[in-house]
């Protein structure tokens, strides 16, 4: 089995991290806070087709597999980029999954630039989908309301609720109202979780993007910071964590391709591998970033550094969804076909 | 002191306290009026002897004056950094004139202290701070920078560690100076911290000035004198969390013009920046997830861990009066650290997305997501976990210390030798 990824891969990789070096370094995410979105980081990364890639040929866009995505996802997720790159792609494959003008529609303004959409991931109760994400900056949002899905637009005001939030995403309540759906029954159902199956892979993607630019950080610092005039990485309490934390971030990476693999060939595991994914890049997310804060010391604590940054979406990005627990759950009823009365 | 005191039960002492507010409490004095009367009695730090400001009663004293104190409505005896640290300090290595000038204003509230130690460059390696302090006819001039100094925009004084002898071993050189803020070569910076406030300061000192006679224990036995200091900081956030500030002392306090009556209805602020067992279990009631497998197993984790804490925390009470309990005092800050983070991932858990929302719209006006946001705080205030481990490590399983090579080189060379590096 050969994890190694060909040229092409290397390129797009390369590409992509070069461009959010330029618009997306932490001074840039700092200034973005608190809404969370840069539109011209969004435009930039609209010009080298980040959600043409994400659309199947036959609709219109590159064909780029889960895989792609992926790699691509983690580089957003490294630089924190302010910009719902996940939510449009996983919102443009679930329109061009439908058959319905509307979604048709949808998807080809999304394809000319001139929409963003998003996707709401916990069904919609009470009439309110809460925290959509990129739901504060998005222009429609499409949403799972029973057993329907729906497009709402959210130009109208009143439409949605922006919700202020500690990673700093542009979250928002949608109110959903009354729109035609897209579709309708167990076709919708279908629809919807396979888009959570994408939302969850490539999330758990971009968590180990975070997690490894943290980590990164955390070893460049430990090389230059000096206490009892040696580098506090010289210190096994403070090499042995990071060690650890190296040895999770890699297993999560190769956990997160194997899904995406899986998902990219239709396997049956896709959707088991996926939320596995996310339950375990979430899980070392959070505790990356956590030695990322504690190894700066007091300088980790403060808004002035970058650490924080990493840990305050660590927590956010899955918390949109839930805790690793519901991954698992998920994980586990996608393996052993067993439902739950909850 | 201690002997006679210990039989005496708390309930003649909270009669005592109340009989002596039935005639002296008058909702219409000043706040500054009211705390020198109440300092005048003894009740502000009523463990002190008599001569010293006390009354001569036991530690525990302290606290049960002032919830007598709460309980009858008065306004209770100023709080502060100066009670808790720098007081105790110069009744330690204080000559008597010192302790006769700058103890009385922190008894009567009439002063606010902050803390000077930490440096950019000197965080566990206290012992390695660069301030520098020159001699200058009768006084000091200090120039140098200060960092993580809570409440120093609300100081008068400052508890200021400086180098007042660069050619001596790191240790030997160092001096303690209680030193006043309000001056120009003095610049007070806040520190913006992730969860939005700015409790935390950088002081920078710019050829400051300090009279000789405020150098308290000796030039260059600074470290000697600070060892004291960490003894009370450690002994008071185990006891009661880490702000100690209430009610706040000294002019830049807000406290000292005001009608004592109006003051006495301030709430102590509410310490919810670190959580416990209680507030996660009502948390998992309130959203009906006590009966989540995976909550129950986390919430009775967080349980022993509190009792654990309780129970070390009182066996260290016993281990300190027979003169031990340094090894004790680390266990109970890492113990406490776990709590506090396992209280902050649970809490989360438990509110699932609802725990991203911030600001007053939030659960709970947001306490939730600021405990977790703070809580990595917990693990490097006070000492880091780190340097709580090697504590453990040394004192109580007696393993031997890691090298250190520049323990006995003159600091000037130290400094000389790290430029040289690469």
């Amino acid at each position: 089995m050969d994890f190694s990824l060909d040229d092409e891969q290397q390129a797009l990789v390369a590409s992509f991290a070069d461009l959010l070096s330029k618009r997306s370094s932490p001074a840039h995410v700092r200034q973005a806070e608190p809404t969370g979105f840069e539109p011209a980081l969004w435009r930039a990364l609209g010009e080298v087709g980040v959600v043409e890639m994400a659309v199947p040929a036959e609709r219109g866009g590159w064909g780029a597999g889960p895989i792609d995505l992926a790699l691509v996802a983690e580089q957003v997720g490294a630089s924190a980029a302010p910009a719902p790159v996940i939510e449009a792609q996983v919102a443009a494959r679930l329109l061009a999954s439908l058959d319905d003008p509307a979604a048709s529609a949808a998807l080809d303004a999304m394809l000319g630039g001139e929409q963003l959409e998003t996707k709401a991931v916990r069904p919609v109760v009470d009439g309110v989908a809460e925290l959509v994400p990129a739901g504060a900056v998005a222009d429609a949002a499409v949403v799972l309301d029973g057993d329907r899905l729906r497009l709402v637009s959210l130009a109208a005001s009143g439409a949605r609720c922006p919700v202020a939030n500690l990673a700093a995403a542009p979250l928002a309540d949608v109110t959903v109202g009354d729109a035609a759906p897209l579709a309708s029954g167990p076709a919708a159902l279908v629809a919807f979780e396979a888009a959570l199956d994408d939302w969850l892979l490539l999330t758990g993607a971009a968590l180990v993007g975070l997690a490894g630019r943290a980590h990164r950080t955390t070893c460049e610092y430990a090389r230059e910071r000096r206490t009892w005039n040696a580098p506090i990485g010289s210190y096994q309490g403070v090499a042995h964590p990071l060690a650890d934390d190296a040895t999770a971030v890699d297993g999560a990476r190769l956990l997160v391709h194997e899904a995406a693999w899986e998902l990219g060939r239709h396997g049956r595991r896709g959707r088991e591998l996926a939320a596995m994914a996310f339950a375990f890049a979430s899980e070392t997310a959070r505790k990356a970033t956590y030695d990322a804060v504690h190894f700066h010391g007091g300088v980790g604590f403060t808004l002035e550094a970058d650490p924080q940054l990493y840990y305050r979406r660590a927590r956010g990005w899955p918390r949109v969804w839930g805790a690793p627990q519901d991954a698992y759950g998920r994980a586990a009823r996608a393996r052993y076909h067993t439902s739950e009365a909850s | 002191m201690a002997e006679v005191d210990e039989a005496r039960p708390h309930a003649d002492l909270w009669a005592e306290v109340h009989a002596w507010l039935d005639e002296s409490w008058d909702p219409d004095r000043s706040v500054d009026e009211w705390w020198k009367l109440v300092a005048n009695a003894g009740w502000t730090a009523p463990h002190l002897s008599v001569e010293q400001g006390g009354r001569g009663l036991s530690r525990r004293s302290q606290a049960v004056v002032r919830a007598a104190f709460a309980d009858h409505g008065a306004l209770r005896p100023p709080g502060g950094l100066g009670l808790l640290m720098a007081a105790p300090t110069i009744l330690t290595h204080g000559t008597p004139e010192q302790v006769g000038r700058l103890v009385p204003p922190i008894l009567d509230g009439q002063v606010g202290w902050c803390q000077l130690f930490s440096e950019p460059g000197a965080g566990s390696d206290l012992a390695g701070l660069t301030t520098r302090a020159t001699r200058d006819g009768d006084r000091w001039v200090i120039t140098g920078q200060k960092v993580w100094s809570s409440m120093a925009a609300q100081s008068d004084y400052g508890m200021l560690l400086a180098r007042t002898d660069f050619d001596v071993p790191k240790h030997k050189g160092i001096s303690w100076f209680a030193f006043r803020l309000d001056q120009p070569g003095v610049t007070v910076r806040p520190l913006r911290e992730m969860t939005g406030h700015a409790v935390f300061n950088e002081v920078f000192l710019d050829e400051a000035v300090c009279d000789d006679a405020d150098l308290i224990g000796g030039a260059g036995n600074g470290w000697a004198v600070t060892q004291t200091t960490l003894h009370f900081e450690r002994t008071g956030i185990g006891a009661g969390g880490s702000h100690a500030g209430f009610p706040e002392p000294g002019p830049k306090g807000g406290m000292l013009g005001r009608r004592a009556g109006d003051a006495a209805l301030d709430e102590a602020p509410n310490d919810k920046l670190t959580l416990g067992y209680p507030d996660v279990a009502r948390l998992a009631r309130e959203r009906c997830r006590s009966d989540d497998p995976v909550v129950r197993q986390d919430l009775a984790r967080l349980y022993a861990y509190s009792q654990l804490g309780l129970w070390n925390a009182q066996r260290g009470k016993a281990e300190a009066r027979r003169g031990g309990g340094q090894a004790v005092a680390s266990i109970g800050k890492l113990t406490q650290t776990r709590i506090v983070k396992l209280a902050a991932k649970l809490g989360m858990d438990i509110l699932g997305p609802d725990g991203l929302v911030a600001g007053a719209q939030a659960v709970d006006g947001g306490v939730f997501a600021e405990a977790m946001v703070f809580s990595p705080a917990a693990s490097i205030y006070g000492g880091t976990d780190e340097i709580q481990r090697n504590i453990v490590a040394e004192r109580s399983l007696g393993l031997p210390r890691e090298p250190t090579p520049d323990r006995d080189v003159a600091f000037g060379e130290v400094l000389r030798s790290r430029a040289k590096m690469p």
